[in-house]
């Protein structure tokens, strides 16, 4: 019964490494840093975290395949000044009745094409998804400039309609995006843990020579994984320009950094195959925490990002350290 | 009384509590040309390493010219005037031919600037000796195989050595090339350098030794002069041996009924023109050397690669798309030679690994799976195979020995009842018990009506369980022996 | 034993967030303490326990001296007052200066001045300080629309701008002279390149006999874009005689250029050209001096600072604002009036 424990605490431990110290961390904040604990900075907390955690859950679904997506930041982008041209300067503009689902259907293709762009070039040409996602990314944020600087003057597209920020959490409507978020990561969960489709994820992120062998569609799932990335980067892309309440073709420029943190820091591998969904839910309550308190204590933007490098390299080395062990724990049951 | 060269005494190997080499004595006269000949898996690479400082014995001891010889480390090897000649050439292709005769020490001048000029008058030497269509500045990669073995050939005569081993040296060579290769070795020989050449070609062997060593699982059956002993002779002492292995006598049916056809599959210059029938209830055996095409012909009827001409037929009815997908719903199965990077999924989950293939049957809709009735199948399975798992759920497939894993293998297709059961070295790595028990499993699927093809590099194996085994060489099935007339020397033949 | 490397890890985190927090209080853990845990008793909207107000200042960077010198000002009055500044960055990012904002309220500043990166992207925090009862400042930056900020301090760009290419056609006038004009513009998403640009327009449309516009050259108030941009406006037009910047900002590749095509000399030398500038920094007022210019006009870096401090003051304090558009009316100094105007403006003392 006591090894019994002690291997359900360690593989606690070994599964999300994170949660330990994203408690340890939020009492010590609530305790130490003067106003985290407010309601009102929580309030904006949970804001915060919600559009890291909508497109950290389709970036994760890619990593758990074995690959990555860069591009999911510039969907974000190029989604906010479609979005926000359609409800602010198209002729459509005068109808929100109309413009806010047009924009909201907008955005959400922009996200399904971007994606499949991506499982097109991974799947029929084989670029490998670095390359691919990478090129993307560069194509798209590029395309949102142009797009804004061809439809206005101005740096960003305002004017858009009241109704639209419900989906920013605006005034009483602060429940709104973060039940969105909770809804997409619920269902991000459920997927990966319940059906095939997520026991394929993990075949193909472990080895998709087997998986291939074994009778895994495995172009067919990349294809749809990056396609949901791109679809999840899609509402991100719509929470956060309500939050913003302008099309900004700078959004997300800087998100990658924070989004690859709160996946690997939560203990998702980037070789595949392991990781999943509550992982990167601690993990991006981890980097928003982080972001908040440091926001809060006035260090540097650029300490900022240098902190959440570190959080990567060491979490990646404990992740090592702690997946080798276990397996050598369970082979000694076994022998 | 002639002088010896190299001489081993009572060398031992063991990996993993299994002996693969069992107090090998052998002695090489100065100057002769010895050859070495064994199936694979015989251990002739095992001892090769070990001459040459790349593994460590367990017990025994050699001698080089009299001297002990202990090497730690490859560059021992090289001190002790032995140089090998690898099956695969170690050439940089990216640098040029001076370059890679001189890779392991360039002469250097001052503040270590390397002499390129001295560099390339000794290069033109060698090039010039051999009679080699180069130049010092081409780059390897431009160079024909054969060539290049000149080149590493030159390389190792660099470092004057006594003693020189080829390691299948004619598997890329024309038949111009290999000439060539033959007359060069010659004239080593005529140099005075002590030479052990290993090959599974009879024919080059005969042509070129002086005396030949049968090596066979690990034991060095006979060492006879060329001119005492015959091609089959060697041939039987090759494949000879004691059939000590037990198989299991089911009764069962062969019907007529002809489950898979393969025509005229054609895949790269590995498998050319193969055509095959498959019947119901029959077990098929497919034996041939490495590098005959077996498990490339198998790989394309199970589409993991894809073949450049030819036709599948299931149960009468030709299959259009030949991929994994398409045959595992046509009731095919496959248990890959590599079980390691084709067959699992390492570090998950021995239950994960067994379920992976019936997945689509225990999945309701929506999508999600019915875990009740996957634990469930994954239990029975572990029984009925005696898969040795305390906890399915939990233990990873990477911590189990050899034959647990391929069991896992196994059984992942098993719980499938496929009707066609494709395997490729089932038992490579798996202890007696567990073979006995995998020889059941699929003698009870042929006698359930499935057919059964196994490929194999254990003869006595195939010839055990088989009704029928085909032979491959070369890209194409040399033949084919029927049950009443198994005798290992035919075989053997039909292979080299 | 890697379980213990685990928690000495979390330990090792916490203490820095312990340490960071007593590092930037500047106060002894025990009063950091007792703060900390009274606010999180509270709301932040009610009166914080300390004596200092707090004031949020909210920039974008501070890569142009002018906006070093506000802060400079801004921290000086600050003190004066007893009051606290808790400065952020943003560094280009519209979004992160909206979350910047957030955590200032979620600190409890009693107001927030701001310089925004987007005059559009800050109305969602001009908003957000609204809900909370803060009041909210903009600093040299003006927002149009429904949602305005408590108050705006703001140079009168348009007036200024038509003021000194007044001065300056005057002077033509009574010389006699003419000038092609090439016109820099620049970025437009800045609502003070727009003002200062219809001030141009004004002035040249009111003086056709003294302006012929050749070229308009969009800079996007990037020194790279302006380069390019001018070069080829010089080549297309040699004759061209005048060069009018938007600000001082834009003097390297103006001086460069002209260098390029050997045009850069002082007034009363063959080869100089007429540059009439704005902004009045140390740079731009240091060409005026030394004769490479005929006029700046100054913005009040000083000033407005003063502005922003004493307005959120008074805000904080309850007063309500007759206007929400405060003007800082400007400067014009020409090469006529330097000896008389020059002394009063704030960059004078960093010339040599």
């Amino acid at each position: 019964m006591k090894y019994n424990l002690n291997s359900k605490i360690l593989s606690f431990f070994t599964s999300t490494p994170i949660m330990p110290i994203l408690v340890v961390g939020f009492v010590a904040a609530c305790l130490f840093v003067p106003n985290f604990a407010s309601v009102y900075n929580q309030k904006i907390l949970l804001l915060q975290a919600s559009d890291l955690l909508i497109i950290s859950c389709g970036v994760t679904f890619v990593v758990l395949n074995g690959g990555i997506d860069f591009s999911a930041t510039s969907v974000l982008t190029l989604g906010s000044v479609v979005g926000a041209y359609i409800m602010a300067l198209s002729p459509l503009a005068s109808n929100p009745i109309i413009s806010i689902p047009v924009a909201i259907a907008a955005i959400l293709v922009i996200g399904l094409l971007v994606g499949a762009i991506n499982g097109f070039a991974i799947t029929v040409l084989k670029m490998p998804s670095f390359i691919a996602t990478l090129a993307t990314q560069l194509a798209v944020s590029g395309v949102a400039v142009l797009f804004n600087s061809s439809v206005t003057e101005k740096s960003s597209i305002s004017g858009l309609p009241e109704s639209f920020f419900i989906f920013g959490g605006s005034g009483k409507y602060y429940l709104v995006p973060i039940a969105i978020a909770l809804l997409v990561w619920g269902f991000s969960y459920w997927l990966l843990k319940y059906t095939k489709f997520g026991r394929d994820i993990y075949a193909i992120g472990v080895n998709p020579r087997t998986a291939h062998i074994s009778g895994i569609n495995v172009k067919k799932t990349i294809f749809v994984l990056l396609v949901m990335s791109g679809l999840f980067a899609g509402i991100a892309s719509i929470l956060a320009t309500a939050r913003n309440q302008v099309g900004l073709p700078s959004l997300g420029d800087k998100m990658f950094i924070s989004i690859m943190a709160a996946i690997i820091v939560g203990g998702t591998s980037t070789a595949g195959g392991f990781g999943g969904f509550k992982q990167t839910l601690l993990g991006v309550l981890f980097v928003t925490v982080i972001t908040n308190i440091m926001n809060l204590l006035g260090v540097e933007w650029f300490i900022i990002m240098i902190i959440q490098g570190t959080l990567i390299l060491l979490s990646t080395m404990f992740g090592t350290m702690f997946s080798s062990i276990w397996s050598l724990k369970a082979g000694e049951e076994s022998k | 009384m002639k002088e010896i060269a190299l001489k081993l005494f009572g060398i031992d190997k063991s990996y993993s509590g299994v002996k693969v080499l069992h107090g090998i004595d052998i002695e090489i006269t100065k100057g002769e040309v010895h050859g070495l000949v064994g199936e694979n898996g015989a251990g002739k690479s095992t001892l090769m390493n070990i001459i040459g400082g790349v593994i460590a014995k367990d017990s025994g001891y050699m001698q080089v010219f009299g001297a002990n010889y202990e090497p730690n480390t490859p560059a021992s090897a090289i001190d002790a005037g032995i140089a090998f000649v690898h099956q695969e050439l170690n050439l940089f292709s990216n640098l040029t031919v001076a370059e890679n005769m001189f890779i392991e020490a360039y002469p250097v001048g001052f503040g270590g600037a390397i002499k390129y000029k001295q560099i390339k008058q000794i290069a033109q030497k060698c090039i010039d000796e051999y009679e080699l269509p180069v130049t010092p500045d081409i780059k390897i990669e431009e160079l024909s195989t054969g060539v290049k073995q000149m080149i590493e050939i030159s390389k190792a005569l660099m470092k004057s050595p006594r003693i020189m081993i080829f390691d299948e040296p004619t598997t890329s060579l024309s038949s111009r090339e290999k000439d060539k290769l033959l007359a060069t070795i010659n004239d080593l020989k005529e140099r005075g350098i002590t030479i052990i050449y290993i090959s599974h070609i009879l024919d080059d062997v005969f042509r070129l030794c002086d005396r030949i060593s049968v090596l066979r699982d690990g034991h060095i059956i006979e060492t006879s002069n060329t001119g005492e002993v015959t091609k089959s002779q060697v041939v039987s002492y090759m494949v000879g041996r004691e059939m000590n292995q037990e198989y299991p006598r089911i009764d069962k049916e062969i019907s007529e009924e002809i489950l898979l056809e393969a025509r005229g599959i054609r895949f790269e210059n590995k498998v050319r023109d193969v055509s095959l029938s498959l019947h119901k209830g029959e077990i098929a055996g497919l034996y041939g050397l490495m590098g005959s095409g077996r498990t490339e012909l198998v790989k394309t009827l199970f589409g993991v690669e894809k073949m450049d001409q030819g036709e599948v037929f299931i149960n009468g009815r030709k299959l259009e798309k030949i991929t994994p997908k398409t045959c595992i719903q046509n009731r095919m199965a496959f248990v890959t030679e590599d079980r390691h990077h084709e067959g699992l999924l390492l570090p998950k989950s021995v239950a994960e690994n067994l379920i992976i293939v019936t997945l689509p049957k225990v999945t309701q809709k929506l999508g999600i799976v019915n875990r009740l009735k996957e634990k469930s199948i994954v239990e029975e399975i572990i029984k009925n195979l005696r898969i040795k798992v305390n906890n399915p759920q939990k233990q990873n497939v990477i911590n189990l020995s050899g034959g647990n894993q391929q069991k896992v293998v196994l059984g992942k297709w098993v719980i499938n009842k496929p009707n066609i059961f494709i395997l490729d070295e089932p038992t490579r790595g798996v202890d007696v018990g567990a073979k006995y028990e995998i020889y059941t499993i699929i003698a009870e699927m042929a006698k359930n009506g499935a057919a059964i093809f196994i490929i194999s590099s254990e003869m006595e194996e195939l010839i055990g369980i088989c009704d029928r085994i085909l032979v491959m060489r070369d890209g194409q099935l040399s033949g084919s022996v029927a049950k009443g007339e198994y005798k290992q020397e035919t075989i053997g033949a039909l292979a080299l | 034993m890697k379980t213990k490397l685990f928690l000495l890890l979390t330990v090792l985190l916490t203490l820095s967030i312990v340490f960071s927090a007593c590092a930037t209080q500047g106060t002894p853990n025990v009063s950091a303490l007792s703060d900390a845990s009274q606010a999180s008793k509270e709301e932040s909207t009610k009166a914080p326990t300390t004596e200092k107000i707090k004031i949020g200042v909210s920039f974008d960077s501070l890569i142009s001296p002018w906006w070093v010198t506000n802060l400079d000002v801004m921290k000086k009055e600050a003190e004066k007052a007893n009051a606290e500044l808790i400065v952020v960055m943003a560094e280009g990012d519209a979004a992160k200066q909206n979350q910047q904002i957030e955590s200032l309220l979620a600190q409890g500043v009693k107001a927030v001045i701001c310089g925004p990166k987007d005059s559009n992207a800050i109305v969602a925090s001009i908003k957000k300080c609204k809900e909370a009862g803060v009041p909210i400042i903009m600093d040299n930056r003006s927002v149009s629309g429904d949602v305005l900020p408590d108050v705006q301090v703001v140079s009168n760009n348009q007036l200024m701008a038509t003021n000194l290419l007044q001065a300056f056609a005057d002077n033509a006038r009574s010389e006699g002279k003419t000038y092609n004009t090439i016109l820099l513009i620049g970025g437009l998403s800045d609502e003070n390149a727009v003002l200062r640009k219809k001030g141009h327009d004004e002035a040249i449309a009111a003086n056709p006999d003294v302006f012929n516009v050749v070229a308009e050259v969009p800079t996007d108030w990037d020194l790279d874009t302006c380069l390019k941009g001018l070069q080829n406006a010089l080549q297309a037009h040699p004759d061209a005689n005048l060069i009018i910047t938007p600000s001082d900002y834009l003097w390297p590749p103006i001086r460069s250029s002209l260098e390029q095509i050997g045009k850069w000399g002082k007034i009363g030398e063959a080869n100089h050209m007429a540059v009439v500038a704005f902004d009045g920094d140390e740079v731009g007022m240091q060409y005026l001096k030394d004769g490479y210019s005929e006029g700046d006009s100054a913005q009040d870096a000083v000033l407005q600072g003063e502005l922003c401090i004493e307005w959120a003051l008074k805000l904080i304090s309850g007063e309500k604002p007759t206007e929400n558009i405060i003007y800082d009316e400007g400067q014009t100094i020409t090469v006529q009036n330097f000896d008389e105007i020059a002394p009063q403006i704030w960059s004078y003392s960093l010339l040599k």
